[in-house]
C-alpha cells in the first residue's frame, strides 16, 4: 500500500519537474498579483503594511485555485486515473499522495516566496513569521478543500467557473482564521486560538476530505 | 387601521413583509408555469408521434397501389 | 416477520414514482391550505396582537419574517444534505429528487433572512450590514446553495449530477453547526440565542407564540413547494413511463 503512495506521490514530482512551467505559472501570478496592490495604491507605507496580510492570503487563495486543474486533469484525461479507482489500495488514500505532491509544487514555493513579497509591501519581520506558519498551516488545506472540487468538476467543460463558485465559500473560513490570527499579531495580541482553529480545520480536511475527493472522482469518471 | 401604522418603522416593517410574500408567491408561480409547460411539450410530442406514424403508415399503402 | 414485511412494503411504495406522484398530489392542497391558514394567523398574531416591544419598538416585528427564514435556511439544508447522503448510499431515485428540488426553495429562505435582517438592522444598528460571524456565515450558506444548483445544472446526465451535487452537500454541512452557534463562539452584533437554548427561553410567551406559528407556515410551504416541485420533476424524468401517459390521458 505505502509502495503505491510513494509511486505516485514521486511520479506526480517527477512530471512536475518536467513540466517546469507547472510550478512557475502559479508562482509568478502570485508575484504579479501582490505586486499590483502597491502600483494601485501608490507608495503609501502605513496603509500596504495593513493590508498585507489580506493581499497575501487573497491572493494564495487564488493562486492555490488555479493550479489546482494540474492535480487530476491530465491523469483524467489519458486514463491513469481510472486505472488507480482499479488498484487495490484504496482511491482515498492514493489521493492524498498526489495532494501531498501537490502541495509540495505549489504550496511550498509560495511559503518560500513569501518574504520577498512581504518586503515589498512593507510587513515588519514579526508579522511575516506569522504569516508563513498561517501559510503553513492554510495551504494544506486549501490543497485538500481544492481538491475536492477539482474532483468535483475536473470532466466539465466550464469546470474552471463553477470550480470558483464551489471552492471559495469553504475557502472562506481559512481566510478568516489567518487574516484573525495576523491582525492580532499585529496588535501585539496572541493569535493561539485562530492557529488552534486553522489546525483543527486541517486535520478535519486531512481524515475527511480524501473519502469526498475520491468519491468525487468516481462520479467524475461516470 | 391604526393597528397597522407602526410609525418611523413603517419602511422597514412593509418592506420585510413584502420581500417576503414575493419570495413566497415567486416560489409558487415558477415550478407553476414550469409544469405548464413541460406538459404542453409531453403533449406535443405525443400528438406528433402519434401523427407522424399515421403519416408513415399511409406512404406505404399508396406505394402499394 | 409481518411487521418487517409491511415496512419493506411501504419502503418500496413510497419510493416508487407513481404512487409519491399520486400520494402527493392528495396531501398538496391540504398542505398548502393549511400553510395559508397559519400564515395568516401569524400574520395577525406578529402585526396586531403582539404588544410593543420595550427596547425595539414596533420594528422588532420583522423578527416574525426573519427568523423563520433563518430557521428554514438550516433546515431545508439538513434536508438536503441528508437525502443527499442517502441518496449516494442507497441510489433512490426520489431522494436524489428531493434534495435538487430543496435547493432553490433553501436558496429563497437564506436570501429572505439575509435582506429582512439587513432591513432589520438598518433602524436598530444603524447599519445595513457587518461582517460578523453569524451574517457571514448565513451568506456562505446562500453560496453553498448557488454552489449545489450550478453544479447540477452543469452536468448532463441528472443521475449522475445528482451523487456530486450529494457530496457537495455532504461537505458544506460543516458550515450549519457554524451559522446555529456562531453567536455564542464569537463576540456578534448579531442577538445571542434567546429561543433555542434549553433553559427558559427569555422571550416573553405573546410574542413568542406567533413566531412560533410563522415557523410551522414556513414548514408547511416548504413540503408544499417541495411536493410541487417534485411532482414536477417526476414528470420530467418518467415522461416515457406508462404511468405518465395514462395520467395525461386521464386529465384531457
Amino acid at each position: 500500500m505505502l509502495t503505491a503512495w510513494t509511486q505516485i506521490f514521486k511520479r506526480d514530482l517527477l512530471i512536475a519537474f518536467r513540466r517546469r512551467s507547472e510550478i512557475i505559472h502559479p508562482l509568478i501570478f502570485f508575484v504579479m498579483v501582490i505586486s499590483l496592490f502597491p502600483l494601485a495604491i501608490g507608495d503609501d507605507k502605513v496603509l500596504l503594511q495593513k493590508i498585507a496580510p489580506a493581499i497575501i492570503w487573497v491572493t494564495a487563495l487564488l493562486a492555490t485555485m488555479l493550479s489546482l486543474d494540474n492535480l487530476f486533469r491530465s491523469d483524467f484525461e489519458d486514463g491513469s486515473l481510472e486505472q488507480m479507482t482499479l488498484l487495490k489500495t484504496p482511491l482515498s488514500f492514493l489521493v492524498t499522495a498526489k495532494i501531498t505532491a501537490h502541495w509540495f509544487i505549489t504550496g511550498l514555493p509560495l511559503i518560500l516566496i513569501t518574504p520577498l513579497l512581504a518586503v515589498l509591501l512593507y510587513l515588519p519581520v514579526d508579522t511575516i513569521s506569522m504569516l508563513l506558519l498561517t501559510l503553513l498551516l492554510g495551504t494544506p488545506t486549501l490543497s485538500l478543500i481544492g481538491a475536492v472540487g477539482i474532483a468535483l468538476t475536473v470532466g466539465l467543460r466550464q469546470g474552471g467557473v463553477i470550480l470558483s463558485l464551489l471552492i471559495l465559500p469553504l475557502y472562506i473560513p481559512v481566510l478568516i482564521f489567518a487574516t484573525l490570527a495576523l491582525q492580532n499579531t499585529e496588535q501585539g495580541f496572541s493569535a493561539e486560538a485562530q492557529l488552534a482553529m486553522m489546525l483543527a480545520i486541517l486535520v478535519l480536511a486531512i481524515t475527511l476530505s480524501p473519502f469526498a475527493i475520491a468519491a468525487a472522482l468516481k462520479v467524475s469518471l461516470n | 387601521m391604526d393597528a397597522l401604522d407602526f410609525g418611523k418603522y413603517n419602511f422597514y416593517i412593509w418592506a420585510s413583509y413584502g420581500i417576503t410574500f414575493v419570495i413566497l408567491i415567486w416560489n409558487v408561480v415558477i415550478p407553476l408555469l414550469e409544469k405548464k409547460k413541460l406538459l404542453k411539450a409531453i403533449k406535443r410530442r405525443n400528438y406528433l408521434n402519434k401523427n407522424g406514424s399515421n403519416e408513415t403508415n399511409s406512404e406505404s399503402k399508396n406505394e402499394n397501389l | 416477520m409481518r411487521l418487517l414485511a409491511s415496512i419493506t412494503r411501504l419502503y418500496h411504495q413510497f419510493a416508487s414514482p407513481p404512487y409519491f406522484y399520486r400520494l402527493s398530489g392528495l396531501w398538496l392542497p391540504y398542505i398548502m391550505g393549511l400553510f395559508a391558514l397559519l400564515f395568516v394567523a401569524g400574520l395577525y398574531g406578529g402585526l396586531i396582537l403582539a404588544p410593543v416591544d420595550y427596547e425595539q419598538g414596533e420594528a422588532y416585528r420583522i423578527i416574525y419574517v426573519h427568523v423563520p427564514a433563518a430557521w428554514m435556511s438550516l433546515f431545508i439544508y439538513m434536508v438536503m444534505a441528508i437525502t443527499g447522503g442517502i441518496s449516494l448510499i442507497w441510489r433512490l431515485k426520489l431522494a436524489e429528487i428531493v434534495m435538487i428540488s430543496s435547493a432553490p426553495i433553501g436558496a429563497s429562505f437564506t436570501f429572505l433572512a439575509l435582506v429582512t435582517g439587513s432591513i432589520w438592522g438598518k433602524p436598530m444598528w444603524n447599519t445595513w450590514w457587518v461582517w460578523d460571524a453569524r451574517l457571514t456565515s448565513e451568506l456562505l450558506l446562500l453560496f453553498l446553495y448557488f454552489g449545489v444548483m450550478a453544479l447540477y445544472n452543469a452536468i448532463e446526465d441528472k443521475r449522475t449530477a445528482a451523487r456530486a451535487v450529494a457530496i457537495l452537500a455532504l461537505v458544506g454541512v460543516v458550515n450549519i453547526p457554524i451559522i446555529h452557534y456562531s453567536v455564542e463562539w464569537w463576540n456578534t452584533l448579531h442577538q445571542g440565542p434567546t429561543i433555542t437554548k434549553f433553559d427558559k427561553p427569555s422571550i416573553h410567551l405573546s410574542m413568542l407564540i406567533p413566531l412560533l406559528i410563522m415557523a410551522v407556515a414556513f414548514k408547511l410551504f416548504y413540503i408544499g413547494n417541495l411536493f410541487m416541485r417534485v411532482r414536477t420533476e417526476l414528470l420530467v424524468r418518467e415522461q416515457k413511463s406508462k404511468w405518465v401517459a395514462k395520467l395525461l390521458e386521464s386529465n384531457s
